[in-house]
C-alpha cells in the first residue's frame, strides 16, 4: 500500500471506543497493547453524574448538582475480525459487567485514506470472557458553546439514559472568514457525547434541542451516529445504591442482560416530539492527524465545500521501548459533517494539503449520520447545514 | 463587513472581558474603601485619582488577559510543543535556563524587595542592608540564576516525566535546614526573610503564563497519556531555587560585614574597617550615620571628636561630589545642617548657599507628572513583555524554523498585553497602591495611638504657661505628663503637650493630633485581631484579582476539561493567601521569628504532599508561586510598612513568604477532600 494515497476503495473497520474514568485509562491501554493493538487514541474529557444535596447546600444549589470527574475516551480502530477480542478484553479489564464502570461501544466506519503507519491495528491475542453486549444503541453528539455543556449533560442524566462525557473542541467555519475580527467570536466548544437506547433517541434529541435552544441561530449542532453494539454506563447518580442490596442501576443492568436489550426501558409514547423539525442527514468525516495540522486540513476541505469543523486535542500513547518514526504523541481530531457526494473532492483536497504525508500522519474515516440538527435560515432538503460559527 | 457589523462583534466581546475583570477586582476595592471609611473612620483622600486608577486597572487587566490568551500563551505553547521535535536535550535545557534568567530581568521584582527593605537599618542587619542596597545587582543575579536553574530543571522533569514530589522533598528539607541554621546566625537570620520573599515575588504575571504554556506544550509532545497535570511544576521550582541562591549569596557575603550592633558601636571608628564594606564609600557611611542618627550619629562616626566632624563637614561644603556621595542630594545636606548643625556649621552652610542646587520635583497632578508616570510604566511593560517575547520569537526562528501559524493573532496579543500592562501598572500606582497606602498607614490605629500627620495644626503665639501637669501612676511609681486645654468645636479638650513641638523663636506650637487605639486598649489583643482580620480579607480579595492566578486557573480548567473548576482553585488559593497574610502580620506585630512560621507549615505540607496525587501536588504548589503578583504585593507592602513603622520591627520581610505557604496547604487540603470523595464513590461502585 502506498503510504501517501487515499485508499482506492473504502476499507471497512470497527471503531471501538471506551468512555471511562481517567483512573482506568492506563489499565485499558495496557490491556489493549497486550492484545497487540498499536495505534490507540485518548481524548481527555469529563464525565458528569448527579449528586444529591442535603440541608443548606440544597437550598443554594438545588437538590441535585452535577458532579464532574475526569474521564477519557480511549479508541482503537481495528479490523472487523478483531472486534470480539478487543471488546471482550476491554470489558474484562474494566469489569464492565458491573454498572458504573464505563461505556464501551463499537461502530462501523469506513477508512477513506490513511498514512500506512496509522492503519495497522490487528488484534493478535484473544479475550477469554465474553460479555453479552447490547444492540439497539444510538450515539448522540451535541456541540455547544463552552460552558453550556453541563446543561446538555444534565438533560441526558435527567432522562436516565447514561453518563454523558464532555470533551473540549474548537469550532471553525464562519469565524475564519472574518480576518482578525475572528477573535471576537469564541471558538471554544463543548462536545457532549451520550449513548442512548435507539428507541429513546428521538425523545432525548428533542429534549436536547429544547435545552440547548439549538433551533436558534448560533447555538449549536447535534448529530447521531449508529452503534453496532456496546454497554452503557447508566450509573447516573454519585451516591445511589448505598444501603441497598442492589442499586437501581444494578437491577436495570441485569434486566438489560436478561432481556438482551434495552427496549423494555422505552418511555412509551414518545410524545412531545416536534414533528415539524427538519433533520439533516449526511456523512461525518473524522480526520485524525498530528497536532497543529488539523486547521490546515480543515481549511483545504472547506475550500471544496465542507462547511466547518470541530477540532479537538487527542493523545496517541507511545509504545514503550519503541522509538518509531510515527505519529507524534500529540494528535488532533477534526470532525466535519459533509454531504456524501462531496467526499471524493474533499478527500482529494486533504491529500493535496498533505494529510497523508510524514509530517501529518493523517487518517480519514467516515460514518453515516442518520440525523443531524441545527438552526437553518431557510430549510432546504438535502442540504447540509453550516456548523455553528 | 461594515463598521456597524464590526462594532456588533467587538462591543459584546469587549464588554464581556471588562465585566470579567470588574468581577475579579470589585471585592478588594470595595473592601478597602469600606474598611477605611467605616472601620477606620477616615475619608478617602484623592478619591478622583483613585477612581481613575481603578478604571485603568480594570481596562488594563482586560487587555492584558486577552493578550495573554491571544498571543503570549499560544506562542509559548507552540514553542514548548515544537522544541522536543526540533532540538536536542542540551539545547532545550539551555533555552530553559536563558528563559528563566531573562524572566527575572524582564519582571524585576527587586523594586518590591527594596521597598520592603527600606526600613532596614544598617546597624541592625548589616548583611541585609548590604544586599538590598549596595549589592542589589548581585541579588538580581542570584535570583536570575535561581529561576534559570528552576526552568532548566522543570524542562528536564518534563522530558523524562519525573514526579515533582522528590524535588519538593529535597528542596524543602534543604531550605528549611538552611533557614533553621541561619536563624542562629546574627546576620543570616535577616536574610532568610528576604530569601523566602524573593522566591515569592520572582514569578510575575508574564513569566507564569508563559512558563505554564511552554510546559504544557512540551508535555503534550513527550508526556505519557495518564499524567494529569503534566506541564505544571516549573513555578514551584522557580519559587524554591531563588531562596536557595539568595541564601547562598548571603553566606558568601557573610564574612565581609560586621555583626549587628548598636548604632554607636557600628559607626565607631574602630569598627570602620568592617562597616565600610556595607557602603559604597566611607563618606556614604558617615552621611548615613548623620542622616539616621542625627547629630549624635555623626559624632559617633568621628569617635565624638568635634574637630574631625567639623573638618568633614567643611570638606563637604568644598566638594559637591563628596556631598552627593554622603548625603545623596544637596537639599538633604542643607536640611541636615539646618536641623542638627552647630551654629558654626550653619555658618559654613551660609557661605556656600550659592553653590547649592535644588532639584525640582514635579508636582502631583501636573502634566509632567502624568507623563513621567505613563512613560515609566509603559517602559516597564514593554521591557517585561518584549524581552521575553523577543527571546521566544528568536528561539522559534532559530530552533524551529517554521512558519508561525496565526501570526496576526500573536502580534495583536503582544500589543494587547503591552497596552494592558501599561494601563494596569499606571492604574495600580494611582489607584490600588494609593488606596493601600492610605489604609495601611492608618491601620495601626486599630490597636495603638499614632500621629495623624495630615491633620497637624500650627498654633501661632502659643503661650507655654497654659501647659498643665497631670499625675500618672505607673507600675514603678508616679510620673508626670504635661497637657493643655484647647477648644475644639464647642467642647474643651485636653491635648498632650510635647515640648519638642514648641518653637520658642516663633512661639508656635505644632499640634499633632493622635488617633487610636480604635479597638480595645493600647496594643490590646482586640485591635490586633481587627488588623489580622483585615489582612485576611485583603489577601482573599486581592488574590481573586491576580492575573497570573486567573491564567493558571483557566489553564487548569482547560487541562482537566472542566473537572477542576477555576473558581474552586481560586477560592482555595485566596483563602490560603488570606490566612498567610494574617500570619505574616502577626509576625510583624509580635516580632515572631519567621522560621517558626515557615518550617512547621512546610513540615505539614511535606506530609500532605506525600499523600496527595501528583495532579494536586503540581497544581497546589504552583498556585502558591503565582499568588504574590502585581495586585497583592503593593497592598501587602503598604500594610506591612504601615504596621512595621509603628511597631519598630527590624524588617518587614516574610509576609510574602507566609502568603505563599498557606495556599499550598489549602489547595492540597481541598485536593485530599475531593480525592476522598472520589475514592468513596469508587468504593460504592465496587460494592
Amino acid at each position: 500500500m502506498d503510504k501517501t494515497q487515499p485508499l482506492s476503495a473504502p476499507l471497512p473497520r470497527i471503531l471501538v471506543s471506551a468512555l471511562i474514568p481517567k483512573s482506568s485509562t492506563s489499565d485499558l491501554l495496557a490491556a489493549w497493547t497486550d492484545l497487540g493493538l498499536g495505534r490507540l487514541t485518548v481524548v481527555p474529557g469529563r464525565s458528569s453524574m448527579l449528586q444529591k444535596r442535603y440541608g443548606l447546600a440544597a437550598m443554594f444549589s438545588g437538590e441535585t448538582i452535577l458532579a464532574a470527574d475526569s474521564a477519557d475516551s480511549v479508541s482503537a480502530l481495528i479490523s472487523p475480525a478483531s472486534e470480539n477480542a478487543v471488546m471482550n478484553r476491554a470489558a474484562e479489564c474494566l469489569r464492565l459487567d458491573q454498572p458504573g464502570r464505563g461505556t464501551l461501544i463499537a461502530r462501523e466506519v469506513n477508512v477513506l485514506g490513511s498514512h500506512a503507519a496509522c492503519l495497522e491495528s490487528e488484534a493478535t491475542g484473544k479475550a477469554e470472557a465474553s460479555l453479552p453486549f447490547i444492540a439497539d444503541l444510538t450515539g448522540v453528539v451535541c456541540i455547544v458553546q463552552r460552558s453550556e455543556g453541563d446543561q446538555i449533560a444534565r438533560v441526558v442524566l435527567d432522562s436516565g439514559a447514561c453518563v454523558p462525557i464532555t470533551n473540549f473542541g474548537d469550532g471553525t467555519g464562519l469565524r475564519d472568514k472574518l480576518g482578525l475580527l475572528r477573535i471576537t467570536i469564541p471558538a471554544e466548544k463543548e462536545v457532549v457525547t451520550a449513548v442512548v437506547s435507539a428507541f429513546d433517541a428521538e425523545l432525548i434529541i428533542e429534549k436536547l434541542i429544547q435545552a440547548g435552544k439549538l433551533d436558534q441561530p448560533g447555538r449549536g449542532f447535534l448529530y447521531t451516529f449508529p452503534i453496532r453494539r456496546g454497554t452503557v454506563n447508566n450509573r447516573i447518580t454519585v451516591d445511589g445504591g448505598a444501603g441497598q442490596a442492589a442499586s437501581q442501576e444494578q437491577i436495570v443492568a441485569s434486566i438489560d442482560h436478561l432481556r438482551g436489550g434495552i427496549e423494555w426501558r422505552r418511555r412509551g409514547d414518545g410524545g412531545g416530539t416536534n414533528s415539524r423539525r427538519v433533520f439533516l442527514s449526511g456523512e461525518n468525516l473524522e480526520i485524525l492527524c498530528n497536532e497543529g495540522r488539523a486547521s490546515d486540513l480543515v481549511k483545504a476541505a472547506m475550500a471544496v465545500g465542507a462547511s466547518g469543523a470541530t477540532i479537538g486535542k487527542a493523545k496517541a500513547p507511545q509504545r514503550s521501548g519503541k522509538t518509531d518514526a510515527g505519529p507524534t504523541p500529540a494528535r488532533e481530531i477534526a470532525t466535519l459533517m459533509v454531504p456524501a457526494e462531496k467526499i471524493p473532492a474533499i478527500l482529494g483536497a486533504l491529500q493535496g494539503a498533505g494529510a497523508f504525508d510524514d509530517s501529518t500522519y493523517g487518517m480519514v474515516f467516515s460514518h453515516p449520520v442518520p440525523k443531524a440538527f441545527t438552526y437553518l435560515p431557510r430549510p432546504a432538503k438535502g442540504a447540509v447545514a453550516p456548523k455553528s460559527p | 463587513m461594515g463598521f456597524r457589523e464590526a462594532m456588533g462583534l467587538i462591543l459584546p466581546y469587549s464588554w464581556k472581558r471588562i465585566l470579567d475583570q470588574i468581577k475579579s477586582v470589585w471585592i478588594i476595592i470595595l473592601y478597602l474603601v469600606a474598611f477605611q471609611i467605616l472601620v477606620l473612620g477616615v475619608p478617602v483622600a484623592q478619591a478622583s485619582i483613585i477612581a481613575i486608577g481603578i478604571f485603568l486597572v480594570i481596562f488594563g487587566l482586560a487587555f492584558f488577559m486577552e493578550g495573554l490568551f491571544l498571543g503570549l500563551m499560544p506562542l509559548g505553547d507552540l514553542i514548548g510543543f515544537k522544541l522536543p521535535q526540533k532540538a536536542k536535550l542540551p539545547v532545550i535545557l539551555l533555552f530553559g535556563f536563558i528563559l528563566g534568567v531573562l524572566a527575572t530581568f524582564a519582571e524585576p521584582a527587586i523594586g518590591v524587595l527594596k521597598s520592603a527593605g527600606a526600613s532596614v537599618k544598617a546597624w541592625d542587619a548589616p548583611l541585609l542592608y548590604l544586599i538590598v542596597n549596595k549589592y542589589s545587582n548581585y541579588l538580581v543575579y542570584a535570583v536570575g540564576a535561581g529561576v534559570g536553574i528552576a526552568v532548566l530543571m522543570g524542562l528536564l522533569r518534563f522530558m523524562y516525566s519525573w514526579s515533582l514530589k522528590p524535588f519538593i522533598y529535597v528542596l524543602v528539607a534543604v531550605l528549611s535546614g538552611l533557614s533553621i541554621w541561619a536563624n542562629f546566625h546574627p546576620n543570616l537570620v535577616y536574610i532568610s526573610g528576604l530569601a523566602w520573599d524573593c522566591g515569592g515575588v520572582t514569578t510575575g504575571p508574564v513569566t507564569v503564563p508563559l512558563v505554564l504554556a511552554i510546559g504544557l506544550g512540551i508535555c503534550r509532545m513527550v508526556g505519557s497519556a495518564d499524567s494529569g497535570a503534566a506541564g505544571f511544576g516549573v513555578v514551584t521550582l522557580a519559587s524554591a531555587f531563588p531562596v536557595l541562591t539568595v541564601l547562598i549569596l548571603g553566606m558568601v557575603l557573610m564574612g565581609t560585614v560586621p555583626n549587628p550592633s548598636r548604632p554607636e558601636t557600628f559607626f565607631a571608628p574602630d569598627n570602620r574597617a568592617k562597616a565600610v564594606g556595607v557602603f559604597n564609600s566611607e563618606e556614604e557611611l558617615i552621611g548615613y550615620a548623620a542622616l539616621q542618627g542625627g547629630s549624635s550619629g555623626l559624632d559617633a562616626a568621628f569617635g565624638n571628636d568635634p574637630a574631625k566632624r567639623q573638618a568633614f563637614l567643611k570638606s563637604l561644603v568644598a566638594s559637591p561630589a563628596t556631598r552627593v556621595k554622603a548625603f545623596g542630594t544637596d537639599p538633604a545636606f542643607q536640611k541636615w545642617v539646618g536641623t542638627y548643625g552647630t551654629p558654626q556649621e550653619k555658618a559654613l552652610l551660609a557661605g556656600m548657599a550659592g553653590s547649592l542646587s535644588g532639584t525640582a520635583v514635579a508636582a502631583t497632578g501636573g502634566w509632567s507628572w502624568w507623563k513621567e508616570l505613563i512613560v515609566r510604566n509603559s517602559m516597564a511593560a514593554v521591557q517585561a513583555i518584549l524581552l521575553l517575547m523577543g527571546f521566544l520569537l528568536i528561539a522559534f526562528l532559530v530552533l524551529i524554523r517554521e512558519r508561525l501559524p496565526r501570526l496576526d493573532e500573536i502580534i495583536l496579543g503582544i500589543f494587547f498585553a503591552i497596552l494592558g500592562m501599561s494601563l494596569f501598572n499606571v492604574g495600580i500606582e494611582l489607584g490600588l497602591t494609593n488606596l493601600g497606602n492610605q489604609v495601611g498607614s492608618k491601620l495601626p490605629t486599630s490597636f495603638k495611638s499614632i500621629d495623624v500627620v495630615e491633620n497637624a495644626k500650627t498654633i501661632p503665639s502659643f503661650d507655654p504657661k497654659i501647659v498643665q501637669t497631670a499625675l500618672v501612676t505607673t507600675p514603678t511609681g508616679v510620673a508626670q505628663e504635661q497637657f493643655f486645654y484647647a477648644k475644639v468645636g464647642t467642647r474643651y479638650q485636653s491635648v498632650p503637650y510635647d515640648p519638642a513641638r514648641y518653637d520658642s523663636n516663633t512661639s508656635t506650637y505644632q499640634w499633632m493630633p493622635k488617633r487610636g487605639p480604635l479597638f480595645g486598649s493600647e496594643g490590646g489583643l482586640l485591635g490586633i485581631l481587627v488588623v489580622l482580620a483585615f489582612a485576611f480579607v485583603m489577601g482573599y480579595g486581592a488574590t481573586l484579582a491576580e492575573p497570573a492566578l486567573n491564567a493558571l486557573g483557566i489553564t487548569v480548567e482547560e487541562l482537566t476539561v472542566g473537572t477542576f473548576k477555576k473558581s474552586l482553585l481560586m477560592q482555595a488559593v485566596a483563602i490560603g493567601v488570606g490566612v498567610g497574610l494574617a500570619l505574616g502580620v502577626a509576625k510583624i506585630v509580635w516580632n515572631l521569628p519567621l522560621v517558626w512560621l515557615l518550617v512547621p507549615p512546610y513540615a505539614v505540607l511535606l506530609l500532605i504532599t506525600a499523600f496527595s496525587t501528583e495532579e494536586f501536588v503540581n497544581i497546589g504548589w504552583d498556585s502558591a508561586g503565582v499568588t504574590t503578583g502585581p495586585i497583592t504585593v503593593p497592598l501587602v507592602l503598604a500594610m506591612g510598612l504601615g504596621i512595621s513603622s509603628q511597631t519598630g520591627a527590624v524588617e518587614g520581610f516574610g509576609i510574602l513568604a507566609t502568603a505563599s505557604v498557606c495556599p499550598i496547604l489549602s489547595v492540597l487540603t481541598v485536593g485530599l477532600f475531593v480525592g476522598r470523595k472520589a475514592k468513596k464513590a469508587a468504593a460504592a461502585i465496587a460494592a
